[in-house]
């Protein structure tokens, strides 16, 4: 797959910026994911993050391009610096543990827990179970996931940092997901706001450009993502 | 009106402390912040001044004032991001980060000129003040610090590469020490000041900001790839230490005490150093921890009031004895530590003697202390070389120790000392975060006569310093020093006199040098023949007579005799000061302007207003203006009874006008 296009951010206008953010236990693969994501890397001896760090990338969804502007942070407490403001503005969360360890699983329902005290309550929320090219050394079945995931309204998808599998179409759930709310919000609260930026509230994420009239949203299209 | 026009001082007294309490700036930026920062200070006198005035504002002036306000807020938030924002930042963008900041001086600068000051009441030397301020804004303009530019170039430099060879390497290494970030937790919190830009810019980030963000993945990476081979090394040193002492072993050497072991490396010390706390560590080890940019004493915890670290003589020599004793060789402190911290010194022997006179200085019985104090006290008179020399070795912390023994002799040789010390303009500051403030004020309060005079004067070298004014005043140095000045000989009146004028420049000082019961001594001083001290009275009476309860106890004093001669026949300089009294003495009570008129104050101020230096023209014609105004209304009140009188008799008939017309 390698190359799949628009690393390196491409240049030109951008219509929407949306922030995500990346939880789950320590060396689940979350900075792993978001290298393979952001620049189609992948290293074996990654270190523990510090403090939080981010990377971007620019897709095309339905024409718009759309900055995801991804924010890391530390799974292991003693190196996390922050909570509340982490969230802040965040319009997607992917929620990751790692196949391979059982109480990475059974921690999620915490992070979700914190994820929902914290961040808005539209917030976008995909699981990912990380580390699938590890087949043989699995610990959590993926129909259990699943059905945790349905249980609680989350979309879910198991990824191989390593070998991106999934990398790419996880992102890109998340990302359209997010833009299609957003416009369908911008769609319904435009008739008395006038406006998209609105403070309708919440998942606004950051628009750069305001649509022009006659936008079409066809939902749940997941064609996205640039040229190759 | 009123109450409004002291809110607003009040609100701009409480701007100013919040930004006096930023703790500490970025070192890329420190310099530039903390002028900013000294400058608004020193305006709070000004704003006390206008909160408790009770002449009304106008409309106008409160609102240069409000307008002042938002400037300093502003300045506030910026400075705040200048001590809490990304370091990497602040460097990075030093052009922009450093052209906003001339533009809040800018904007500071405008509002303060704006603000009538002639409408305000406000005294001379607050007004002066403010003016200083002023011109350091003016002067400042466009004046940028030369900042480091190998920390920039590196930035740049790493922005551009962030490939995967290593030869960047060095420059990682340099800036993360530079920048202080070291550790975890410094790491985490650059990349939350990160975050917080990012975050609250809203929306795009922007590239540059992605690019500080990488360098900071690069830093990170260094540095904990430092971390593990470091740890690795430990390993290793372990490893080869563990050989070491199975030969050891062999020999049966004693465990080394826990008190020769440095607590940061737990290896045995060879320049142990004393830091501010008390405790004993490795001079290298502590040095690193405190560039590491840490503040507090790695084992108690305690914040270190200075990092001023003092060779621990003693125990250096336990450990030599010990090391002779059972056969080992001693560690040698390394060679090219020593002389580097005693350059200042000419001669190699010069450098050995004082290391031997801080050791008596610290461990020494108290005929060895006495000694090596009185000999310090000597060499730091003879030249400024010596002085840094003796401060450099670690003289300072131990001098202020010796503030507090009994030997009246070790007293006055110390505080002599430090006077002498304080003579060099860096070691100002060193002695005041020392802590010697309230050693030197016992000092005064209890020593011999000399040892309070050299005491005084210590202080007052001391407050030469703006911060010094308010440290030396709020540890209660000015009810001693006004005592000396009484009851002191004509030496230790001088010194109290010099001490006591410099720290009343300071606003909240007056207060407690009025209520420790300056003024009458003061102007005894004026009157006594062959006081030799009236320069020097009059001086500090015109700073006072600005300060409301000033004015009152001088105004009931009797002064004002005095002050009319000192007008007609005093030098230059005290007819500006006498003059300075007066006009402000007159301005809450006319009554002493008529009695000093009935003394023949009119010849003597007009010449003072033609011929005098500037400032006593300008006190001269306030004087005389004051003067007309009140002729004015004594016309005014004088005319009124004779038209009441005059009209008493045709009362009737003057219903329909006023009697005034
Ligand atoms: N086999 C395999 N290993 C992976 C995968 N993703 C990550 N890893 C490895 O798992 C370890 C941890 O990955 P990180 O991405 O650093 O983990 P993290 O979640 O960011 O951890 P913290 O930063 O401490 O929260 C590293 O050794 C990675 O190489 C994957 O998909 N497959
Ligand atoms: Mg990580």
């Amino acid at each position: 797959m390698a190359g799949g296009g628009g690393y390196g951010g491409a240049s030109g206008k951008v219509d929407y910026v949306f922030k995500v953010v990346l939880i789950g236990d320590s060396a689940v693969g979350k900075s792993q994911l978001l290298a393979r994501f952001a620049r189609d890397e992948f290293s074996l001896d990654s270190k523990a993050t510090i403090g939080v760090e981010f990377q971007t990338r620019t897709l095309l969804i339905e024409e718009k391009s759309v900055k995801a502007q991804i924010w890391d942070t530390a799974g292991q407490e003693r190196y996390r610096a922050v909570t509340s403001a982490y969230y802040r503005g965040a319009v997607g969360a992917m929620l990751v543990y790692d196949i391979t360890k059982r109480e990475t699983f059974d921690h999620i329902p915490r992070w979700l827990e914190e994820l929902r005290a914290h961040a808005d309550k539209n917030i976008v929320i995909i699981l990912i179970g990380n580390k699938s090219d590890l087949e043989d050394q699995r610990a959590i079945p993926t129909e259990d996931a699943k059905e945790f995931a349905e249980k609680e309204g989350l979309f879910f998808l198991e990824t191989s940092a390593l070998n991106a599998t999934n990398v790419e179409n996880s992102f890109n759930t998340l990302m359209t997901e997010i833009f299609n709310t957003v416009n369908k919000k911008s769609l319904s609260s435009a008739g008395n706001q006038g406006g998209l930026n609105n403070n309708h509230g919440s998942l606004a994420g950051k628009k750069i450009v305001i649509p022009g009239p006659g936008q079409e949203v066809t939902a749940k299209t997941s064609t996205c993502c640039s040229s190759s | 009106m009123e109450e409004e026009k002291g809110a607003v001082a009040q609100s701009l007294i409480d701007v100013v402390n919040e930004i006096s309490s930023v703790s500490e700036y970025r070192t890329t930026v420190k310099k530039l912040c903390s002028n900013l920062a000294r400058r608004l200070k020193l305006l709070v006198p000004m704003f006390e001044e206008i909160r408790e005035s009770n002449e009304p504002i106008d409309d106008d002036a409160l609102k240069t004032l409000v307008s002042l306000r938002e400037s300093i807020s502003s300045a506030k938030d910026y400075l705040r991001f200048c001590s809490q924002g990304s370091k990497i930042y602040l460097v990075m963008e030093r052009e922009q980060v450093t052209s906003k900041l001339m533009e809040i001086s800018v904007q500071l600068e405008e509002s303060l000129s704006k603000i009538p000051y002639e409408d305000l009441d406000i005294s001379d030397e607050v007004r002066e003040q403010v003016e200083l301020v002023l011109s350091q804004f003016r002067r400042a303009k466009g004046r940028v610090d030369a900042s480091d530019d190998e920390l920039y170039e590196d930035l740049h430099s790493l922005c551009i590469k962030s490939g995967g060879d290593d030869d960047y390497q060095p420059a990682l290494q340099r800036v993360a020490k530079k920048l202080h970030l070291m550790e975890i937790p410094d790491l985490a919190q650059e990349s939350v000041a990160l975050h917080e830009m990012v975050a609250s810019g809203g929306g795009d980030a922007g590239e540059s900001i992605e690019e500080m963000a990488m360098v900071l993945k690069m830093i990170k990476d260094f540095v904990q790839m430092e971390t593990d081979n470091s740890e690795d090394q430990n390993v290793g040193v372990n490893s080869s230490s563990n050989g070491q002492t199975s030969t050891a072993v062999s020999h049966k050497i004693p465990v080394i005490p826990d008190d020769f072991r440095c607590p940061i490396s737990l290896e045995m010390m060879r320049d142990p150093v004393i830091v501010s706390t008390g405790q004993t560590y490795e001079r290298t080890c502590i040095e690193k921890w405190i560039e590491a940019g840490h503040s507090t004493c790695p084992k108690t915890q305690q914040a270190l009031t200075s990092t001023t670290l003092t060779p621990n003589y003693v125990l250096r020599s336990l450990i030599a004895q010990w090391c002779e004793a059972n056969d080992i060789e001693p560690p040698k402190p390394p060679s090219s530590l020593r002389p580097r911290k005693v350059s200042s010194f000419s001669s190699p022997a010069e450098a050995n003697k004082i290391e031997d006179l801080m050791w008596r200085l610290a461990y020494g019985n108290p005929e060895d202390q006495r000694s090596a104090a009185g000999e310090i006290r000597l060499l730091a008179k003879r030249n400024a070389d010596n002085r840094v020399a003796i401060a450099e070795a670690g003289a300072i912390p131990l001098l202020v120790g010796l503030l507090a023994t009994p030997d009246s002799r070790i007293q006055e040789h110390s505080v002599t000392a430090l006077l002498n010390l304080s003579i060099c303009e860096n070691n100002k500051g060193a002695i005041v975060s020392a802590g010697a403030i309230p050693g030197i004020v016992q000092v005064l309060k209890k020593g011999s006569m000399e040892a309070r005079e050299n005491a005084a004067a210590t202080l007052f070298s001391l407050s030469v310093i703006d911060e010094n004014k308010v440290t030396i005043g709020a540890l209660g140095a000015i009810p001693p020093l006004v005592v000396l000045l009484k009851e002191g000989t004509q030496r230790g009146k001088k010194d109290a006199a010099t001490a006591l004028f410099n720290l009343c420049i300071y606003q909240g000082n007056k207060g407690k040098a009025i209520r420790a019961g300056v003024i009458p001594t003061l102007t005894r001083l004026l009157t006594e023949p062959g006081s030799g001290m009236v320069d020097e009275a009059l001086a500090i009476l015109a700073i006072l007579s600005s300060h409301s309860e000033g004015k009152a106890i001088i105004g009931s004093s009797d002064a004002v005799p005095s002050l009319v001669e000192f007008i007609r026949t005093g030098s230059p300089r005290n007819r500006e000061n006498a003059a300075a009294v007066l006009v402000h003495l007159c301005s809450s009570d006319p009554q002493h302007l008529v009695e000093a008129q009935k003394l023949g104050l009119m010849g003597p101020l007009i010449d003072l207003a033609g011929n005098g230096t500037d400032r006593g023209k300008r006190k001269a014609a306030q004087l005389l203006e004051r003067i007309s105004r009140l002729a004015e209304q004594q016309k005014e009140t004088a005319a009124q009874t004779q038209n009441e009188e005059e009209a008493e008799p045709t009362h009737s008939a003057s219903t329909t006008e006023p009697a005034d017309t």
